[in-house]
């Protein structure tokens, strides 16, 4: 039982190349904007054919290019919740859900869509028109337009990109136990890392139409297996580095050097050989990156302790709840790709702002992750 | 004074305004949603011609296809069904007049559709008809009432290509355009007075009743865009 998809299509200025299997849980797919993302779904939805390639559901073939079979999206059967909806405008919420069900008799009709108004919440609602209800009851009918076809795969295409941020974090909770119910594939598409993180088990992330990395969540965001990933994720401090001794490298971003965790430590990928002092070009380093995400940088008093620094802030800035810091470690001179970026929640920012020049950073050796160049 | 040219000029609008529409709004539906393109922007072209050339060139143009000479003419009169010289002439010559109006605006109408509903639906099981009837009619269909009112005042005004194609038979193709010309040629200024002020009430009406569409359309363009 899975969704297989492995398709390439051409368009003048990108091109989509993707490969992937879904099992029964919700897929995320993260990506920025114009990185293929919704042209994905599109494809699976038949709503666009690719060139190459293949599309097949359970043992369902929807595309085929060597067989030249393309089954037209109606028979698909694929649920589609759209970025704005689609809810149909010269309808009401009733004729809105039971319009994919024209082939039930009436009976069965008026039974399903009752059904769907009591577990979406909408009994009130049925004889309104789009325009008369909120952007949280447009989503819930539109998924009830969905749902009521029971489809074996539900496309969601960033379903919380039209609503403002306190009706969010209250559907999405809603969206979470829909989903919970729900019994067949779903991919669930968003440029928001936290929103992939909380809705999905597993990720694929997406840039300029390829994958750059996919697999469990908690696996991507600790340990992500290229710098594409690690930036798609979210670290934003990542350098180049330099081997120097068996546990030791040289962080030639930031301009420090760095002891890796023990050999025990959890991160297998330190096992994986390390380029040598002076292996690449002129000891550029330029094939693996150490990386660490801005709040596990912590700031310490103690300068004895293992991989910290001085430093200073180069900028702040600051929101409701939190402050992120743009660091630069002392004696480092204009690293290139490489201020550091330090997350710190108010109260701690309060006390560390009043402490004299220099700071000291920490790059706990737990904390650190290696990582390849992509 | 004979009313005659009256009810000719509402019935030929009418039947012409109805054959412009089927093969407008299929035009409409066939090229609003392809991808732009050479052989797009030459079919548009195509299309709307009749409303480029001079009415006198359609005119002729229909002449020759509908003509004694002309292969359509020669076979349609032997079915006993001569287009020039009569009403189905004046039909024709302001149908094809109209059609341009009539493509065009259903095509704008058609344009300002959300594709997305029209995905929705075929994700839903809907076939390209039936999402048309169900989907793209409906939601366009307050744009393609103002096409329709254009084109029926189009072809109220048609005169020309008219002239050529079915002539000046009082009773039985003379329009009120045309009654006017003759009326004038004749020497007979109030009587094309009276054609004039009549002629200035219908067009009146019709720009109101277009005025009235195109409020509700706007309060449709409203309902649509939702939150």
């Amino acid at each position: 039982m899975a969704l297989y998809v492995d398709i390439e299509k051409n368009l003048p200025g990108f091109k989509l190349s993707v490969s992937f299997t879904a099992a029964k849980n919700t897929l995320g797919l993260l990506g920025s904007s114009g990185s293929g993302k919704t042209m994905t779904l599109r494809c699976i939805a038949g709503l666009l054919t690719p060139d190459r390639g293949k599309i097949v559901l359970n043992d369902k073939v929807f595309f085929d290019a060597k067989k030249g079979i393309n089954l037209p999206s109606r028979e698909r059967k694929v649920g589609y919740l759209f970025q704005n909806y689609a809810l149909f405008p010269h309808l009401n919420v009733e004729q809105n859900i039971s319009f994919g069900l024209r082939h039930c008799p009436r009976q069965e009709q008026s039974r399903r869509v009752a059904e769907m108004l009591e577990m979406m919440n909408l009994k009130g609602l049925k004889n309104r028109y789009p325009r008369q209800l909120s952007g949280g009851q447009q989503q819930r009918v539109a998924l009830a337009r969905s749902l009521v076809l029971e489809p074996e795969v539900l496309l969601l295409d960033e379903p919380f990109s039209a609503l403002d941020d306190c009706l969010r974090d209250q559907l999405e909770e809603q969206l979470r136990e829909t989903l919970g119910k729900y019994h067949g594939h779903s991919l669930y598409i968003t440029h928001n890392i936290e929103e992939a993180y909380r809705i999905c088990s597993e990720l694929l992330l997406l840039e300029e139409g390829r994958i750059a990395a996919s697999g469990p969540k908690e696996e991507l965001f600790s340990r992500p297996p290229n710098t594409l990933a690690a930036r798609l994720t979210g670290c934003k401090n990542l350098s180049r580095v330099r081997h120097i001794a068996h546990d030791t490298v040289e962080a030639l971003d930031w301009g420090c050097r760095l002891l890796l965790p023990s050999i025990n430590s959890p991160l297998p990928s330190i096992n994986s050989p390390l380029p040598t002092k002076g292996g690449e070009g002129k000891g550029e380093g330029g094939d693996y990156w150490i990386g660490i995400r801005e709040h596990l940088l912590s700031f310490v008093n103690d300068k004895t302790l293992t991989n910290t620094f001085p430093c200073r802030a180069m900028s702040v800035s600051e929101s409701p709840h939190s402050v992120t810091l743009t660091l630069r470690l002392d004696g480092a001179h204009n690293p290139p790709g490489g201020n550091l970026q330090a997350f710190l929640y108010k109260d701690a920012w309060e006390v560390l702002r009043k402490q004299p020049y220099p700071w000291l950073v920490r790059f706990e050796p737990a904390k650190l992750f290696l990582t390849k160049e992509k | 004074m004979e009313l005659s040219p009256l009810f000719i000029s509402l019935q030929t609008a009418a039947a012409a305004t109805a054959a412009a529409f089927f093969p407008g709004i299929l035009a409409a539906r066939w090229l609003a949603h392809t991808p732009p393109g050479k052989g797009k922007a030459l079919a548009d072209g195509l299309l709307i011609m009749p409303l480029l050339l001079p009415p006198t060139v359609i005119g002729f143009l229909l002449l020759l296809i509908f003509g004694n000479r002309g292969l359509l003419g020669r076979t349609l009169s032997e079915w006993g069904l001569p287009i020039v010289f009569t009403w189905p002439g004046a039909v024709i010559a302001a149908a094809v007049v109209t059609f341009p109006l009539m493509y065009r605006t259903a095509r704008g109408a058609f344009e300002q559709v959300d594709p997305d509903m029209l995905d929705a639906a075929r994700t839903m099981g809907d076939t390209e008809w039936r999402l048309f009837w169900r989907i793209l009619l409906p939601l366009s269909w307050p744009g393609i009432t103002s096409g329709i009112i254009l084109s029926f005042a189009r072809a109220l005004g048609e005169f020309g290509a008219t002239l050529m194609l079915a002539g000046n038979i009082p009773g039985k193709t003379q329009t009120m355009p045309i009654a006017i010309y003759f009326a004038v040629e004749g020497g007979k200024r109030d009587v094309a007075l009276v054609w004039t002020l009549i002629m200035i009430a219908v067009a009146t009406t019709i720009v109101l009743s277009l005025n009235y569409w195109s409020d509700r359309r706007q309060n449709f363009a409203g309902r649509h865009k939702g939150k």
